[in-house]
């Protein structure tokens, strides 16, 4: 086990050794395309901006429209439930006036 | 990097205003350091220029998003390790390393470590570079990448959890496997080579 392991170990410093393929200069072509899609890039930058804040303008509207229908929803229950406590103590003193 | 010459801040904030130029020698300037990565973590059936233009691109694209707590070097190598990965998980093959496969470079490699105990020569070490990046083909990404940055590159824990940002532990734990599995792989080459 220790001779394999140490095959492994020497595999892995000789390789570790081994000079590494120079980057060479860049290709033309690659600089071309990589400047293209920049450019583009560059250009649709204030697009997507305006994309940007017209998302979040939509996210803000639709939190602001939630949140005021659950404040109408929760005023309208607790109205009720006033409602419905003033007719039984006024059905209550009907009773207590009128028997 | 150790081009002292090139002021990457004010590099990085002409590119920002759109300064083509600039743009231009930040591509020359992380050229090389792209292709590194790139060439390590290449995909058997992808072309080195094709993913460092993917490399290029999400950098160009994702600037604004480069905060400056860490070197610039580093947040380009993380984009490219990070595309590199996901090109080679896109590669489902991952075949099986085969004696008659191997080059005549990779194979007196082989033989040299089959029969004896010694390091391999200087003149084996492009033969062995072979071989290992052949075996690590038949390795998951992660674990070649770990392999090559540990073990080829010869980079410490911390700069491999900068690149990947994975925490040490499972760094350690990845290292650990990934040697297991590749001294797996190259067990059954000699296996197969001694009869």
């Amino acid at each position: 086990m220790n001779a394999k392991r140490d095959a492994l170990d020497r595999l892995l410093r000789s390789a570790s050794q081994a000079p590494a393929r120079p980057a060479g200069e860049a290709s033309f072509a690659l600089e071309a395309r990589v400047m293209s899609s920049w450019r583009s890039t560059a250009q649709g930058g204030s697009r997507e901006l305006f994309v940007v804040w017209l998302r979040r303008a939509a996210i803000c509207a639709g939190t602001l429209a939630v949140a005021s229908l659950a404040w109408n929803f929760s005023e309208q229950s607790s109205f009720r439930t006033q409602g419905d406590e003033l007719a039984v103590a006024d059905a209550a003193m009907r009773v207590g006036v009128d028997p | 990097m150790a081009d002292t010459g090139f002021d990457m801040a004010a590099c990085l904030d002409a590119v920002r205003r759109g300064d083509e130029e600039a743009a231009r020698q930040l591509f020359h300037h992380l050229h090389p350091l792209v292709f590194k990565v790139v060439r390590s973590h290449l995909p058997k059936r992808m072309s080195d220029e094709d993913l460092a233009q993917t490399v290029f691109m999400k950098v160009f694209a994702n600037l604004d998003q480069y905060s400056g707590r860490a070197p610039f070097e580093h947040w380009v190598s993380r984009i490219a390790v990070n595309t590199c990965i996901k090109a080679l998980r896109a590669e489902m093959v991952r075949p099986e390393v085969r004696w008659a496969d191997l080059s005549e470079d990779e194979s007196d490699a082989l033989d040299w470590l089959a029969s004896t105990d010694a390091e391999l020569q200087p003149d084996q070490s492009a033969g062995s570079r072979d071989l290992v990046e052949r075996l690590l083909g038949a390795l998951k990404p992660k674990d070649r990448l770990v392999i090559e940055l540990m073990s080829l590159e010869g980079r410490s824990i911390e700069e491999v959890g900068q690149i990947t940002g994975w925490n040490h532990a499972v760094i350690k734990v990845r290292a650990f496997r990934a040697r297991a599995k590749l001294r797996k792989h190259l067990e059954r080459l000699m296996k197969e080579k001694k009869p």
